[in-house]
């Protein structure tokens, strides 16, 4: 304190305020005799600062505080731990853990091996003297394992005897009652209890229970629990990190078949159907094929199946994409559903020639027209009317390019060029507006279907609906990420794509009015250009058009029957639809209105 | 006789910001391997480090004294473009708080008025040296600090705001400022801070609640949680470049900005980590010696303010990684992607180092 006052002073006489500061021999003798704490003390925080991270860096990296956090260095301890539960949006279990003991014996320690063999040989339903044999073989070792059994009477028994010259360690196994059922949406967990994709996988860490003491929750306090939980006859697990999911299993299940039917029907190499709800973007079923029984992860051979189609991989969605196209242009106002568009034989735009299916124009025809008939020339022209900058923004505005931050481990965000970067050319502007040269995942387009249907806001997608945690539960808030077209627009492109349905026999259902638009894509090869042959089909719509409840995505992969998304995607669009409407009875539209 | 010499140039602080930059940049990569999106990421980068290396040799030719009659004029702009920008701009350009320079870089007002209150700041208090125990000294310098602060704020911009704070209170203190003042404002703070919850935004609360209480949000604390699985099975050596299974499973969000101070841990591990430490220490170092030896108060006060943002921001966003402070997404000095925090650090180190230049050997 005295030093501040005495440096005032000494400034003072010899420095006077109106010259400009300069190099100044003064002010650095000053500096060096009379005040250099304040620098000092600087120079001590920036020490500090070094010292408080590295001492954190090595509490973390080279002590034990990384082991309560998971990593491969204590995989043993993390092998007994238990992991929550993952139920259906019922309360149904979908991943749960099942105990196994591993039934260990200490030859060296044992005195009378055939002793021993005689009481254990019952229980481990062997042949005594090959126990006996077994046990004196390996008379110098101190740990041998004599069998992993399932039924915990036998493994309890064991435990009760008390000795520590055979023992029955529980080890926790994850255990999926469905098989099969959503593995692509559960993932699965391997012998060192880690999850990989799906839930399993994002929520790893989540799941895994805190502690290797275990104070496991009483009965009375998960049954508390269980009050939070709507709709739930599910009792949370002792571990307390459980997850209830927004699948549905019956759905789930019915989704699994029709798909796997049509996958037969129509001869195609694989598919994906996605549903979800309008208004919050829950996922009611997620389906895809090939699969795997995620219980037998371990003797699958072929990994690629492992990997969730519905995120982690991108397709080009053809003529779906029109909707997004149609979406901008209407609400830029270039066009109305009424509004006239000459659709010619070809259209020549940045060198690249554009044309129908059938390489023919239809002449002048209306917006809703060209949607129905699915006219890429048409589409291509309302395009670049709109222009690049209106059709790009309404791209990202629906969510393309960019993860939809579904929790399941593993999502790509696809492949949208955008005009300004490295790739882009004029050419690509005709050709995305009816979706081709653009890449996404099949989660995207069900998201920006379930846009539209819920009057034009987009939703963040989520398929954890409530998180156990200890004593509390917390519940998913539909999220909405952005507006991506206003309510009118939202009804008039409906009232489009309720148009397209009614004209599409294999995909309209009697009494309802559907909401909807195929795709046929072709399939880009590796370099450059495209398949000859075959074709990646799809369908994406809603339904009931004017109150949606159900929006649906379905995608076949190379159909061999037909190459036509009208032929192969449409009719299993509608046949889970029809199983919707029947799950769910939901009545015809005018009895429903009326 | 000349009175700058670029024999005085500090070569070493330069190399050091090389590495250290060029050090981002290869991580970066690996965190953005398999992002078809972010693929250019790391050629951005290496093109902002070259604007940047220029751009601070050319402010360390210009003498920083010069600077001094100016800082009025400079500060009411300063006031205006953040006005336009952050709070104006919000209904006209559409919650853009960016303004593009000549179309080459995009520079944020918020990271230009870090180098505006260094300028004025230090001026100012370099210029009432003997007057460091006058209340009008402190109520000046607050007044020059509390606009500026508010703008940035408003735009809103807590993580910038407090960047502001804390490099504003290093002036000060470096400046001389009385310990009694010290004690007054750290009171007032205190007694302010009920205020400034209210203040603040859900978003910006649930991340200060979150570090109080981490498990009150599982998905939020979710990055939080996978940057310390991130950094704690890193282990001595790493699991190798490119191999890092958080990041490239892409648990860790944000991972070329806020957490890349992870994905170094996980993939380098304890030494990756520690060198990266040591770099920034050095540099620290570096600045806080070219401060010491400064010809001048107002030269001083720059180099302090430069070392103060290179500290905290480190200092926050290291600590981040490792779950010691909250969340803020503030970018971790030179190693972070992002072109806008770089070329002005790059610009705050070229008036260090006409500061440097100017310097005498000392006795």
């Amino acid at each position: 304190m005295s030093e501040d006052s005495n440096s005032g002073l000494y400034l003072l006489s010899h420095h006077p305020r109106e010259e400009p500061p300069q190099h100044d021999e003064e002010f650095i003798r000053f500096d060096q005799e009379i005040r250099p704490w304040r620098m000092r003390a600087v120079l001590v925080l920036f020490a500090l600062f070094g010292l408080v991270l590295t001492a954190q860096l090595v509490r973390y990296q080279l002590f034990g505080i990384q082991t309560a956090l998971g990593a491969e260095a204590d995989a043993e301890i993390i092998k007994t731990r238990p992991r929550g539960n993952i139920v259906d949006e019922r309360g149904r279990p979908l991943a749960l853990d099942r105990f196994l003991y591993e039934i260990v014996a200490s030859p060296n320690r044992i005195e009378d091996a055939a002793a021993a063999a005689r009481s254990l040989a019952p229980l481990l339903d062997k042949d005594v003297q090959e126990l006996e044999r077994l046990l004196t073989e390996n008379k110098d070792k101190v740990y041998l394992q004599l069998a992993v059994v399932d039924s915990s009477e036998v493994g309890e028994t064991i435990r009760a005897w008390g000795t520590y010259t055979v023992t029955a360690y529980p080890m926790p196994r994850r255990f999926y009652p469905e098989g099969a059922l959503a593995a692509h949406a559960l993932g699965f967990v391997n012998w060192e209890r880690r999850g990989y994709n799906g839930v399993e996988g994002y929520f790893d860490s989540f799941l895994r229970a805190p502690d290797d003491e275990l104070p496991l929750m009483s009965l009375e306090r998960r049954q508390a629990l269980e009050r939070a939980l709507p709709r739930s006859p599910f009792i949370p697990s002792a571990v307390g990190r459980d997850l209830v999911l927004t699948l549905n299993r019956s759905v789930q299940d019915m989704v699994e078949k029709a798909l796997l039917q049509a996958i037969e029907r129509y001869e195609a190499e694989g598919g994906s159907v996605v549903i979800l709800k309008p208004n919050g973007s829950a996922v009611l079923a997620m389906a895809s094929w090939p699969t795997y029984d995620p219980n037998d992860f371990a003797n699958i051979t072929d990994k690629s199946v492992f990997i969730n189609p519905v995120i982690s991989a991108q397709y080009e969605p053809g003529s779906v994409f029109k909707l997004v196209t149609y979406a901008a242009a209407l609400e830029a106002g270039v066009i109305t559903p009424e509004s006239e568009i000459l659709d010619t034989d070809e259209f020549v735009y940045g060198e690249r020639t554009i044309q129908n299916w059938d390489k023919k124009g239809r002449g002048r025809v209306t917006a809703t027209e060209a949607l129905a008939q699915s006219l890429n020339v048409s589409t291509a022209k309302i395009a670049v009317e709109l222009g690049a900058d209106g059709f790009y923004r309404a791209v990202r505005r629906f969510g393309f390019g960019q993860l939809t931050e579904v929790e399941l481990a593993g999502e790509i965000a696809g492949l949208v060029k955008i005009p300004g970067r490295s790739g882009w050319y004029p050419a690509d502007l005709a050709t995305n507006s009816f979706g081709q040269g653009i890449s996404v995942t099949p989660l995207q387009m069900a998201n920006a279907m379930a846009t539209i249907a819920s009057g034009g806001v987009r939703y963040r997608v989520h398929v954890v609906e409530q998180m156990v945690n200890g004593d509390r539960v917390i519940a998913t808030k539909p999220k909405p990420l952005s507006r991506a077209i206003s309510v009118e627009t939202a009804q008039a492109l409906t009232q489009m794509m309720v148009t397209t349905v009614e004209r599409l026999e294999t995909a309209r259902i009697e009494g309802y009015a559907i909401a909807g638009k195929t795709g046929t894509a072709e399939i880009p090869l590796p370099s450059e250009g495209y398949e000859d042959e075959f074709t990646i089909v799809s369908f994406a719509g809603f339904f009931p058009a004017d109150d949606p409840q159900f929006v649906i995505l379905v995608k076949l992969d190379r159909p061999k029957t037909s190459r036509w998304a009208t032929q192969t995607a449409a009719p299993l669009f509608r046949d889970i639809a029809q199983e919707l409407i029947r799950l769910y009875t939901i009545p015809p539209d005018d009895i429903r209105l009326n | 006789m000349r009175r700058y010499s670029w024999r005085r140039f500090d070569w070493f602080l330069l190399l050091a910001v090389l590495i250290l930059s060029s050090y981002g940049v290869v991580m970066i990569a690996s965190a953005v391997q398999g992002d078809p999106e972010l693929v250019d990421y790391p050629r951005r980068q290496m093109f902002y480090i070259v604007a940047g290396v220029a751009l601070m040799i050319a402010v360390a030719a210009f003498d920083y004294n010069l600077l001094a009659s100016f800082t009025w004029p400079i500060y009411l702009a300063m006031l205006a473009l953040l006005a336009l920008v952050g709070v104006v701009g919000k209904t006209i350009f559409g919650a853009q708080s960016w303004i593009d320079f000549f179309g080459l870089f995009p520079i944020q007002p918020s990271e230009l008025a870090k180098v505006v209150l260094a300028l004025v700041l230090g001026k100012f208090l370099a210029d009432r040296q003997e007057r460091m125990d006058d209340p009008a000294t402190l109520l000046g310098g607050a007044l020059i600090v509390a606009p500026i602060l508010t703008l940035v704020f408003l735009e809103p911009d807590l993580g910038g705001a407090v960047v502001l704070a804390v490099e504003a209170a290093f002036i000060f203190f470096a400046a001389g400022l009385y310990y009694r003042y010290i004690f007054a404002i750290g009171a007032a703070a205190l007694a302010l801070s009920p205020l400034f919850w209210n203040l603040l935004n859900e978003t910006q609360r649930t991340r200060l609640r979150i570090f109080v209480d981490p498990a009150a949000d599982p998905d939020s604390y979710f990055n939080v949680e996978q940057a310390l699985v991130s950094v704690g099975s890193g282990g001595l050596l790493g699991k190798g470049y490119g191999q890092g299974t958080q990041s490239q499973l892409h648990f860790l969000r944000v991972r070329h900005t806020d957490f890349i101070f992870s994905v170094i841990a996980e993939e380098l591990g304890f030494v990756g980590a520690t060198i990266l430490l040591l770099l920034l220490l050095f540099i620290l170092w570096r600045l806080w010696r070219i401060a010491v030896e400064a010809p001048n108060v107002f030269g001083r006060l720059i180099v302090v303010a430069v070392a103060a943002i290179v500290l905290f921001q480190s200092i926050v966003t290291v600590g981040m990684n490792m779950a010691l402070l909250p969340v803020t997404g503030l970018p971790l000095p030179f190693v972070s992607y992002g072109g806008n925090a770089l070329l002005s650090l790059m610009l705050m180190l070229g008036l260090v180092q006409s500061v440097a230049m100017r310097r005498k050997a000392r006795g």
